[in-house]
C-alpha cells in the first residue's frame, strides 16, 4: 500500500517538474521574437509584434496611440483615465482596462498581457519573477534624460516590425528635432542663463514640488537657455524657505492644480516677495491628454508654446492650430476652438477648472 | 457613630457575599473582623469606604447616608488602609503622607507649611521621620504599611478601617504595626476598624471582634470573651488549640506597656 | 526643600533655554538671515528688509509657534496618561486619538477640503474616537483602567484599518499623495491663524493642568486610594482624559501624527523631577515645547526638503533616552 501511494507521489512529483520546465521553454517557442534593452539596460526576449500591451507607465501611452499602435493597448494606468481630456481626445479609451500602479500579477495573466511597459524597476522585477514580460520606461533617464529623448520612439520600431509604425515615430521625431532647433535659433539673441522654477502641479503638493536633474522637463528647459532651479536641489520637494531662498527669476507651473497654485503663489507670504511674483513671471503648461511637459504626442508643441511665453519678444508660433492639428492627426478627434482655448487655460474640455 | 443594617451584597444573583448584616460601632473603640479568607471582610470594608456600590441596605455615619456624602467630606468621616499599595513606590514618603490632606484643600491648592507640619508630627509620631525624603520603594514591607497607616491618621478621619494591613508582613514587623497602631489610635481616640485572619491580632489589639463566615456575622464580643477554642472552632475546624495544649512553646510578642 | 530649589533652577533654566532656542528658530533656516537684517526686519519697517520679514513672518513664526505648543501639548498628555493609567509605557495614542484623527484627515482630504478644514476634520474625528473609546470601554468595565485600554486598542486598530481602505481607494496621483505626506507629520503647513487655534486650546488645557498639577498625583495613586483619600476619582479621571484628548487632537490636527515624544519627554522629566506631577508637569512644559522646536530647525534647516519629523524625534528622543538612563540607572531599575 505505502509502496503504491509513494509510486503515485513519485510520478505526480515528475510530473510537475516537467510541466514546469515546459512552461520555463515556452518562451523560446515563439516563432517570432526580439531581444530589446530597456530604458535601464536591461535586455529581455519578447515575441515580436506584442497584440496586447499594459501601459502602467504613463508616458507610453499616448505616444503608443500617436504611433498608431491603440489598438495593441489594453489598458493604462488608472490615473491617466481620471483626466477628462482624455475621453474628449481619444474616445476608444473607455474601454480600455485600468490598471493599478502595483496590479496585481494574476491581473495580467488573465488579461493575457504580452507585454508590460513599467514605470520603476521594482515593479518590472516584479512581474518578470511570475513570467510576465515587463519593460521598463520611465519619465526619468540616468544621469539626464539627454539620450532618452526619442528612446521609446525607438524602442517601439524595434517592438513592432510595421511600416506605418516607423513612419510615424520618425515624423514624430522629426518634429521634436526640429522643434528644439527652431525655437533654439530663433532665440540666439536673448538673454539666457534666468533661473526658471518648475513647478509639478500633478499632485497636491504645493509650490515646494519639483523635477530634478534626471527628469525631460530639465532637459528641456536646460537647451533653451535655462538654469533648472530642481537640478541643483537636494529633494524633489524643496520647502518654502529654500525656494524662497532660491528667488528663482521665472515660476512654470504645469498639472491640473496650475490654477491653484498660482493662486497660492500671487497670494501667499513670504511667496509674494519673489521676483518671479513681483515681475509677474508665472507661466503655465497646457495640460491635454497628458501634461504637455511629459515627453509625449504633444512634445513638439510643448517647445513652441514655452518659447512663445517665455521669449515674447522672439517667438510667436501658432501653437493653438498646432495643437488643433496634431491631436487631428494623431489621435482622430476634431477640437471646437473654443476646447483648444480651454486647454490653454489649464481648463477641461467643458471649460471646468481641472482642479 | 456607624450604623449598618440590613447589608447585602451580591456580584450574581443568589450568591450573597455579604448576607444581611447588621450592627452598630461606637466611637473611640477598636474593632477586628476575624475571619478565614474569602469569608467576606474584604467587600464589607469597601462597602464601608464607599469603593463598593450599595446594593441593598444602609450605612450611615453619625447619621448620614455613606452615598449622601461629598467625596471630599468623606476623607472627614473615614480613611482607609489596604493590604498593599503596588503603585506607590516612586514616590518620596514626605509626598505621599501629604496626599492625605487632599480632601480639605482646594483643588488648586498644593500642600503648604500648614500641610507638611502636620506630616512632619505624624512622622514624628510613628517613629518614621528618618524616611521623609526616602522613595517607598527603598523601604521594606513594613515600613511601608506603618506609613500607609500613617497616611490614615494624618487624614483625620474620625474612623480607620484597615483591610488586613499585616498579612504580607513577618512577625516582627507585624508587632511593630500593631504596637504602634495601638499606641497612637488610644491616643488619639480613634475608632479603627481592622479586618485580619489572625485571632491573635484580635487579641492583642484588646479589641471588639465580629467573627465572620460566609458573608455574615456569626458572633461578636470582647476578643477575650469570642477567642476561644469552641466559639473559633466554628470557623477554624475542630483542630484549633490553645498554645499550651501543644507539644512545642509557640513564639509571639509581648504587648508593650 | 533643596528638591523643590532643584526643580524651581531646572524650570528657571529650560524656560531661558526655551526662550532662546525660540529665537533661535526665527533666525535659521535655508533662507540665511544675518543678525543685522533679522534685528532690521523685526524692528524697523524698511522695505529692503521685506522678504527677511515675511519668511520670518509668514514662514518660521508660525511654525516655531505650533512646534513648540505641540511639543507642550503631546508631552503634558504623554505624561497624564502614563499617571492616570499608572502605566509608563503608555503614549498619547493610547485611546485612539492619533488613529482617529488621522482618518478624520484623510477623509477629508478624499472630499477635497481646504487645509483648514483638514485640520478641523482630524481635531473633532480624534475627539469622537476618544469618545467611543470611553464609551467601549464601560461596556467592558466601568472602572478598570485595563478595560480602557484595551478597548483604546481595539478602536486603534480599528481606525487604521479603515485608514488602510481609505488609502486603498484613494487616487495615488492626487489624494492618496496628501494623504501619506499628511500622515508623515510636518509643520511646513503652518499658518498664524492656526497657530492662534492651537494656542487658545493649548493655554486653556495647560492653565487647567497646572491648576491640579498637584491633585493629579492622588488620581495617579488608582481608584481606591484616590477616592478613600476624600477625591471623586471618575470626575478627575475623566477630565484628565477630556485634556489630554483635547491636547493631542489640537496637535495631531496642526501638525500630522507625531511619534515619540510623547512617551520619552515624561519620561526624561520624571528622572530629574521625581514621580510628582506637581513637579513634572512645568518642567514637561518646558521641555516639551523646546525638544519640538530643536526637532523642527533641524527638521527644515540641512536639507532641501524637510526631513519627517517622527524620524528625528524618534532619533534623538531614544538617544537622550539612552544616555539618561545610563547616569540614573540605579534610580531607575533598583526597585522592579
Amino acid at each position: 500500500m505505502k509502496k503504491k501511494i509513494n509510486t503515485i507521489l513519485i510520478i505526480l512529483f515528475a510530473f510537475l517538474i516537467v510541466s514546469c520546465a515546459n512552461s520555463g521553454n515556452n518562451s523560446s517557442n515563439y516563432s517570432s521574437t526580439i531581444i530589446v534593452t530597456d530604458m535601464i539596460g536591461e535586455k529581455l526576449e519578447i515575441k515580436k509584434n506584442p497584440s496586447k500591451v499594459a501601459c502602467v507607465s504613463r508616458t507610453t501611452y499616448d505616444l503608443l496611440i500617436a504611433f498608431g499602435l491603440g489598438d495593441k493597448i489594453d489598458g493604462a494606468y488608472k490615473s491617466i483615465y481620471n483626466n477628462v481630456w482624455v475621453e474628449t481626445i481619444y474616445p476608444k479609451s473607455v474601454n480600455e482596462y485600468q490598471y493599478n500602479y502595483e496590479e496585481g500579477y494574476e491581473t495580467f495573466i488573465s488579461r493575457n498581457v504580452d507585454l508590460v511597459f513599467a514605470p520603476e524597476k521594482y515593479i518590472a522585477d516584479g512581474l518578470k519573477d511570475h513570467g510576465i514580460k515587463a519593460l521598463n520606461v520611465s519619465l526619468y533617464g540616468n544621469p539626464t534624460f539627454d539620450e532618452y529623448v526619442y528612446f521609446f520612439a525607438d524602442l517601439v520600431t524595434q517592438i513592432w516590425d510595421y511600416d506605418y509604425v516607423k513612419t510615424k515615430a520618425n515624423v514624430w521625431k522629426n518634429r521634436v528635432k526640429e522643434a528644439i532647433d527652431t525655437v533654439i535659433a530663433d532665440t540666439k539673441k536673448e538673454v539666457k542663463e534666468k533661473s526658471l522654477f518648475y513647478v509639478r502641479g500633478d499632485k497636491n503638493k504645493g509650490i515646494g514640488y519639483t523635477d530634478q536633474a534626471k527628469a525631460f522637463t530639465e532637459y528641456a528647459y536646460r537647451i533653451m537657455g535655462f538654469d533648472f532651479v530642481g537640478a541643483r536641489l537636494d529633494t524633489n520637494t524643496p520647502s518654502s524657505e529654500e525656494i524662497v531662498a532660491e528667488n528663482p527669476d521665472i515660476f512654470v507651473i504645469g498639472g491640473i492644480y496650475q490654477n491653484v497654485l498660482i493662486n497660492t503663489l500671487e497670494t501667499t507670504e513670504p511667496y509674494t516677495k519673489l521676483n518671479a511674483v513681483k515681475n509677474h513671471e508665472i507661466y503655465t503648461i497646457p495640460v491635454g491628454l497628458t501634461m504637455f511637459e511629459q515627453l509625449s504626442a504633444m512634445t513638439p508643441i510643448f517647445f513652441y508654446d514655452q518659447a512663445n511665453k517665455l521669449f515674447p519678444n522672439s517667438c510667436s508660433y501658432d501653437v493653438k492650430s498646432m495643437t488643433k492639428s496634431t491631436i487631428k492627426e494623431y489621435f482622430g478627434t476634431e477640437l471646437s476652438d473654443q476646447q483648444i482655448e480651454y486647454m490653454f487655460e489649464g481648463k477641461d474640455s467643458k471649460g471646468k477648472y481641472l482642479a | 457613630m456607624i450604623k449598618i443594617k440590613n447589608l447585602i451584597f451580591e456580584y450574581n444573583a443568589n450568591q450573597p457575599i455579604i448576607d444581611n448584616i447588621s450592627f452598630e460601632l461606637k466611637p473611640g473603640k477598636i474593632y477586628v473582623l476575624l475571619g478565614l479568607n474569602g469569608c467576606g471582610k474584604t467587600t464589607l470594608i469597601k462597602l464601608l469606604v464607599g469603593l463598593l456600590n450599595l446594593k441593598s441596605g444602609t450605612i450611615e455615619y453619625y447619621g448620614n447616608p455613606i452615598e449622601r456624602i461629598p467625596y471630599n467630606e468623606r476623607a472627614n468621616f473615614f480613611s482607609y488602609v489596604s493590604q498593599s499599595s503596588s503603585n506607590i513606590y516612586d514616590y518620596i514618603v514626605r509626598d505621599y503622607l501629604s496626599f492625605s490632606l487632599v480632601g480639605n484643600m482646594k483643588f488648586y491648592n498644593h500642600p503648604k507649611e500648614f500641610e507638611m507640619k502636620k506630616v512632619q508630627e505624624y512622622a514624628s509620631k510613628f517613629g518614621i521621620e528618618k524616611f521623609l525624603n526616602k522613595k517607598l520603594g527603598e523601604l521594606s514591607g513594613g515600613e511601608r504599611q506603618l506609613i500607609s497607616i500613617c497616611g490614615a491618621f494624618i487624614q483625620s478621619s474620625k474612623v480607620i478601617l484597615m483591610d488586613e494591613p499585616t498579612s504580607a508582613l513577618d512577625l516582627k514587623n507585624q508587632n511593630i504595626v500593631l504596637s504602634k497602631l495601638l499606641q497612637i489610635a488610644e491616643e488619639e481616640k480613634k475608632t479603627i476598624i481592622f479586618s485580619t485572619h489572625n485571632p491573635n491580632h484580635a487579641l492583642f489589639l484588646d479589641a471588639t471582634v465580629f467573627l465572620m463566615k460566609n458573608g455574615k456575622i456569626i458572633d461578636y464580643g470582647i476578643s477575650k470573651k469570642i477567642i476561644t477554642k469552641g466559639k473559633l472552632s466554628q470557623i477554624y475546624g475542630e483542630e484549633i488549640c490553645y498554645s499550651e495544649e501543644m507539644s512545642y512553646k509557640e513564639i509571639s510578642f509581648k504587648r508593650k506597656k | 526643600m533643596s528638591r523643590t530649589k532643584k526643580i524651581v533652577i531646572f524650570f528657571g533654566l529650560s524656560l531661558f533655554i526655551l526662550l532662546t532656542v525660540f529665537i533661535t528658530a526665527l533666525m535659521v533656516g535655508r533662507y540665511s538671515i544675518s543678525i543685522k537684517d533679522f534685528v532690521g526686519s523685526i524692528s524697523t519697517n524698511d522695505s529692503i528688509y521685506d522678504t527677511q520679514r515675511s519668511v520670518i513672518i509668514n514662514l518660521r513664526l508660525p511654525r516655531t509657534i505650533i512646534a513648540g505648543l505641540t511639543g507642550i501639548a503631546l508631552s503634558v498628555s504623554g505624561l497624564l496618561y502614563q499617571e492616570t493609567f499608572q502605566n509608563k509605557l503608555v503614549s498619547p495614542g493610547l485611546l485612539g486619538v492619533s488613529n482617529g484623527a488621522s482618518v478624520g484627515a484623510a477623509i477629508a482630504i478624499l472630499l477635497g477640503a481646504t487645509n483648514s478644514l483638514i485640520s478641523f476634520s482630524a481635531f473633532v474625528a480624534g475627539i469622537i474616537t476618544v469618545i467611543l473609546t470611553v464609551i467601549i470601554g464601560r461596556l467592558f468595565n466601568k472602572s478598570s483602567s485595563i478595560s480602557l485600554i484595551l478597548a483604546g486598542i481595539v478602536i486603534g486598530g480599528f481606525m487604521s484599518s479603515i485608514m488602510s481602505i481609505i488609502k486603498y481607494t484613494a487616487d495615488p496621483d492626487t489624494t492618496l499623495s496628501s494623504i501619506t505626506y499628511w500622515l508623515m507629520g510636518s509643520f511646513a503647513d503652518s499658518t498664524l491663524e492656526k497657530a492662534f487655534v492651537i494656542s487658545i486650546i493649548v493655554f486653556i488645557c495647560i492653565a487647567i493642568v497646572l491648576s491640579i498639577s498637584w491633585r493629579i498625583n492622588i488620581v495617579a495613586l488608582g481608584y481606591e486610594e484616590a477616592q478613600t483619600k476624600g477625591i471623586n476619582y471618575r470626575f478627575y479621571r475623566y477630565l484628565i482624559i477630556s485634556i489630554a484628548t483635547l491636547l493631542t487632537a489640537a496637535s495631531v490636527a496642526c501638525a500630522g501624527a507625531i511619534s515619540w515624544i510623547g512617551l520619552i519627554i515624561p519620561h526624561i522629566v520624571r528622572l530629574i523631577s521625581g514621580r510628582n506631577t506637581s513637579r513634572s508637569i512645568p518642567l514637561c512644559i518646558t521641555f516639551g515645547g523646546v525638544f519640538m522646536i530643536v526637532a523642527d530647525i533641524l527638521s527644515r534647516t540641512f536639507t532641501g526638503g524637510e526631513i519627517p519629523l517622527s524620524a528625528i524625534t524618534g532619533a534623538f528622543g531614544s538617544i537622550i533616552f539612552v544616555i539618561l538612563l545610563v547616569i540614573k540607572k540605579r534610580e531607575v531599575f533598583s526597585h522592579d
